[in-house]
């Protein structure tokens, strides 16, 4: 208690004031809602995006559904348990006919990109993490902070009425990528959508500012750039890529927005029929001028950058988690960095590799193809470090740590079918086929959120003062682990023969796809037990945080800051007490011979204590 | 002996794994090979399977080894080490050579596949292929070998080629973005609105020869054609954008293009542009017969050299341009 006024007397030095919550107790609702302390604000991320991703999970089990039981050979298709029901609610009937179904894999994409993945990974741990391990006291802009939360619900708010703008055939349907014509010709539902994207952005480049900032400004004393954990420097980095990489994301959707509301054709080419005008029985010539590719370019240049802003930060994460659980060092603090390092700058030129069929001039891939191939090798780096970190550890299998290892076994598939695709001639049988759908899922979820989920397992005693349940974490990670792989390995198989994606029923017309329904079948199940594995996650965040053990200070006896400095439990405004901690080395110190115990706090002064001892 | 047996084995399994590499689809997951093109691809398809296999294979072992040899035991303390430059270089540059290789390896076959022009063509066959929502249009210049005269002919749906000769094709989208994909043929391009993009496959196998392929009870089913598949998102009805490719020897497509009717191949739906059966479209593809676009396209500079098509093929303009 006594800590908690010195600190918030200290915070007037930590960050300079703008609110006055610090002489009195914050009320209620500046303590829960409009907080500007960067715990909380990780905290509301990480509720938000967690309750969003069952949104998507329900969205992707409508796609899963339909292949699985669409029907055909003359029998009507199965309807949909329970969400056959909202879809009967929003549409009117609740078949998944091929605009329901391009809406669902449409939104599925977009709220688990936009509204789970980035946020959580950026949003929750970037906020809760990052002040706490360099020793600051909160971000360098808790306001900026702040709003980058709270402009997300207006993006959830569009994103949400998209959805029953105009029925069936308003809701945005044109993928996550969006491309033009087709997102131009769409229907309401994708204005909306390109305007929450837009707004989705700007909470990112609003957050990317204020870690940069926050990072290189407010390290603590001894705080190092190469003393810091490898959380924060992924972080770091990816704050510099969503920082260049998403404006030219937002300029892509203004231009689209102008072309579909005020016909200014950057993308349209002459020429194109709009379909039957009702009136006149003719075709709407568009005015043109525009290029579709054009488009693309813009998109990719943004998204590549992007999936590495999705999985960069769970990279860091699971290389604390690897480090503390292994008791040892991570192998090579340095070339992760590089590698890191490597991965965000060539990740601006490999955009293209998503384009080699798209029309762009061949040429232009062979390039794309070089570095789209070299790209894969700070993944290789980063993977041969993590297995060398394991090499003679002491290895602890907790639930984070199980996850963490979940992570590195899941990312080697899909770096490796990374390499396939770009493998230009390769690329031209594989593009848009389920093979590419295996891929995402490797990285995205096998990867991001493997690694976010090590992250809420690893963090909630730091965040709530309480342990989740490990009983149940065990029994959601076996889930999780075996249903994904059942789930998304034979998408590697039906891609390679030839089973395209987004397809809403690809065996009506096609014998060879038909022959493959009973795979798609199993994997469907696979997706539904892996959904509902889920609910085990959020039930034991929500039971843990009014119920669960109460945790001592460093539950893990990690090194870093934010368990050896911070008071327990879910600390306190301005974080630290009096005194900032001073950092005295590297985060990874475990088993060092300088002391018997097999950790060494970064804010550990050695030098006092063998002074005191001698 | 022991020692013998083994070091004869290593190479021959060495061999068949190369072997297999070269032969077809030995894990049987691709679709059925219907051109040379295809079966180069699908070579390279195995080596990267073999190669990224060996590493998958590799890294998981030891992954899993360690985490069984290293489990925390009392005791047992783990070993404090920062790291190690020379295995930093080793797995530095082992995987970019790799990786290099590969790069280099498969740049020949990209060349071929998109080059817009195959090198032997005297004898291809020239035609359109017009995406539109949701349906496959090709047309054929006819004898006069020039579009939007009276002898072109139109087939909606039903693509007929001739066997082992290559097919130089134009293709364009009218709405939306499509994308032509033959599975068999492990080709794909996508057809873009306001992009006239030049493409060339030639099938080795007729498709009346097609192996039987199984439905979703298992019951093989016999078919005489090759799947056309739509495989960029174009609407609500994108998965029904399916086309047919018959495959039909020389002869066969002569008399098909006369007009007289094979057995189990669709005719072409009709001659000429005057009589305009589906009307709007119609009038939409003599829109976009610019008289000023003769010749196949190209891409805009093309970056693998010379056409063979031959002078005519290409605009004036268009070589000025040429480096
Ligand atoms: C090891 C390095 C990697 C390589 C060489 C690689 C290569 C590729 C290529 C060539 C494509 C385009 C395929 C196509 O559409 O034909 C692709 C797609 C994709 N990759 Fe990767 N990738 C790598 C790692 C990652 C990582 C780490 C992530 C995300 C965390 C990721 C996420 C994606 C996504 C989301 C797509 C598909 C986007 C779409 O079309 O919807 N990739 N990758
Ligand atoms: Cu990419
Ligand atoms: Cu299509």
């Amino acid at each position: 208690m006594a800590n908690e006024a010195t600190s918030n007397a200290a915070s007037d030095h930590g960050h300079g004031g703008g609110h006055d919550d610090h002489h009195h107790e914050p009320n209620f609702f500046n303590k829960y809602i409009f907080s500007l302390d960067h715990k909380m604000i990780g905290k509301q991320f990480l509720l938000t995006t967690l309750i969003w991703l069952f949104v998507g999970g329900a969205l992707a089990l409508i796609v899963r559904w339909q292949l699985a039981y669409p029907g055909g050979n003359g029998e009507p298709a199965p309807r949909i348990p329970i969400i056959g029901s909202i879809l009967e609610a929003m549409y009117g009937k609740p078949d998944i006919t091929g605009d329901v179904y391009n809406m669902a894999f449409t939104m599925h994409a977009s709220v688990m990109i936009f509204l789970v993945v980035i946020p959580m990974l950026v949003g929750a741990f970037g906020n809760f993490c990052i002040p706490l391990m360099i020793g600051a006291r909160d971000m360098a802009f808790p306001f900026l902070n702040a709003a980058s939360y709270w402009i997300m619900w207006p993006a959830i708010g569009l994103l949400l009425t998209s959805f029953v703008i105009d029925g069936a055939e308003g809701a945005p349907a044109a993928g996550w990528t969006s491309y033009p014509p087709l997102s131009y010709l769409a229907g309401d539902g994708q204005t909306l959508w390109c305007m929450a994207v837009i707004l989705v952005g700007a909470s990112s480049v609003m957050g990317a500012a204020n870690y940069i900032t926050t990072i290189v400004t407010m390290r603590g004393p001894g705080m190092r750039f190469f003393r810091m954990p490898l959380t924060v420097w992924s972080i770091f980095i990816t704050s510099i890529l969503s920082l260049l990489a998403t404006p030219v994301l937002t300029s892509a959707m203004i231009m689209l927005l102008m072309d579909r509301l005020w016909g200014s054709s950057f993308f349209i080419p002459a020429g194109l029929s709009a379909g039957l005008d009702a009136s006149t029985n003719a075709f709407n010539y568009a005015s043109g001028g525009g290029f579709v590719v054009l488009y693309q370019h813009l998109f990719w240049f943004y998204s590549h950058p992007a999936v590495y802003i999705m999985i960069l930060p769970a990279m860091g994460i699971v290389s604390d988690i690897l480090s503390t659980f292994s008791r040892k060092p991570i192998f090579g603090y340095r070339p992760m960095v590089y590698s890191i390092s490597g991965i965000a700058g060539l990740g601006f030129i490999v955009w293209g590799h998503h384009m080699f069929q798209s029309g762009m001039n061949p040429a232009l891939g062979m390039t794309f193809m070089l570095s789209t191939m070299m790209i894969a090798l700070p993944s290789a780096i980063k993977t041969f470090n993590w297995l060398a970190t394991l090499w003679r550890g002491s290895i602890r299998f907790t639930v984070p740590m199980c996850f963490a290892l979940a992570f590195v076994s899941m990312f080697v598939i899909g770096g490796l079918s990374g390499i396939f695709m770009a493998a230009t001639p390769v690329d031209m049988h594989i593009h848009d086929t389920y093979f590419i759908v295996a891929h995402i899922h490797y990285v995205l979820f096998g990867g991001s959120l493997m690694g976010a989920f090590a992250g809420i397992y690893y963090w909630f005693p730091k965040m709530y003062g309480r342990h989740m349940n490990y009983t149940v974490g065990y029994v959601h990670f076996w889930l999780t682990l075996v249903a994904f792989n059942v789930t998304f390995f034979m998408m590697h198989i039906v891609g390679l023969g030839g089973m395209h994606r987004r397809t809403q029923d690809p065996y009506a017309k096609y014998v060879y796809i038909d022959g493959m329904l009973p795979m798609n079948r199993m994997m469907t199940w696979g997706a539904i037990i892996l959904g509902f594995s889920q609910l085990l996650l959020l039930g034991n965040v929500i039971w843990s945080i009014f119920k669960g053990k109460k945790s001592e200070q460093n539950p893990w006896n990690a090194n870093t800051l934010e368990w050896c400095a911070a008071p327990v439990g879910p600390g306190i405004h301005g974080n630290f007490g009096e005194f900032l901690p001073v950092t005295y080395r590297g985060p990874y110190e475990y088993s060092s011979p300088e002391t018997d115990e097999d950790w060494l706090p970064q804010n550990k002064d050695l030098s006092a204590t063998v002074a005191k001892s001698s | 002996m022991n020692s013998m047996r083994r070091s004869r084995i290593a190479p021959l399994a060495l061999a068949a794994l190369v072997l297999a590499g070269c032969s077809g689809d030995p894990m049987n997951v691709l679709p059925e090979s219907a051109s040379v093109e295809a079966d180069d691809i699908d070579h390279l398809i195995y080596l990267i399977i073999y190669v990224t296999g060996i590493v998958f294979i590799g890294v998981q072992a030891l992954f899993i080894w360690f985490l069984f040899r290293h489990r925390a035991r009392p005791g047992v303390k783990a070993k404090h080490v920062h790291g190690n430059h020379t295995v930093e270089l080793v797995w530095t540059i082992a995987p970019s050579l790799v990786l290099v290789i590969l790069a280099v390896y498969q740049a020949d076959l990209w060349v071929r596949l998109k080059s817009a022009t195959p090198k032997d063509n005297a004898d291809a066959v020239r035609l359109q292929i017009f995406a539109k929502q949701f349906e496959w249009n090709f047309r054929y210049p006819g004898a006069d070998d020039e579009y939007g005269t009276k002898d072109d002919l139109v087939s909606t749906g039903n693509l007929v080629i001739p066997v082992d000769r290559p097919i130089n094709a134009e293709l364009r989208a009218m709405d939306v973005i499509h994308s032509f994909f033959l599975p068999n043929f492990r080709f794909k391009q996508d057809a873009v609105p306001g992009l006239r993009a030049p493409l060339w496959f030639r099938s080795n196998k007729l498709s009346a020869d097609r192996a039987p392929v199984a439905d979703r009870n298992g019951e093989l089913q016999q078919l005489n054609y090759w799947d056309i598949v739509c495989a960029e998102l174009c609407g609500n009805s994108h998965s029904a954008m399916a086309g047919r490719l018959f495959v039909v020897s020389s002869e066969d497509f002569e008399k098909w293009l006369a007009g007289e009717k094979l057995e189990g191949i669709p005719g072409h739906s009709f001659v000429g542009p005057a009589r305009s059966t589906p009307g709007k479209i119609w009038e939409r593809w003599s829109w976009q017969d610019s008289s000023a676009i003769k010749g196949p396209p190209r891409w805009s500079r093309n970056p693998f050299g010379e056409d063979d098509l031959g002078e005519d093929a290409v605009s004036d303009e268009d070589e000025d341009e040429d480096f």
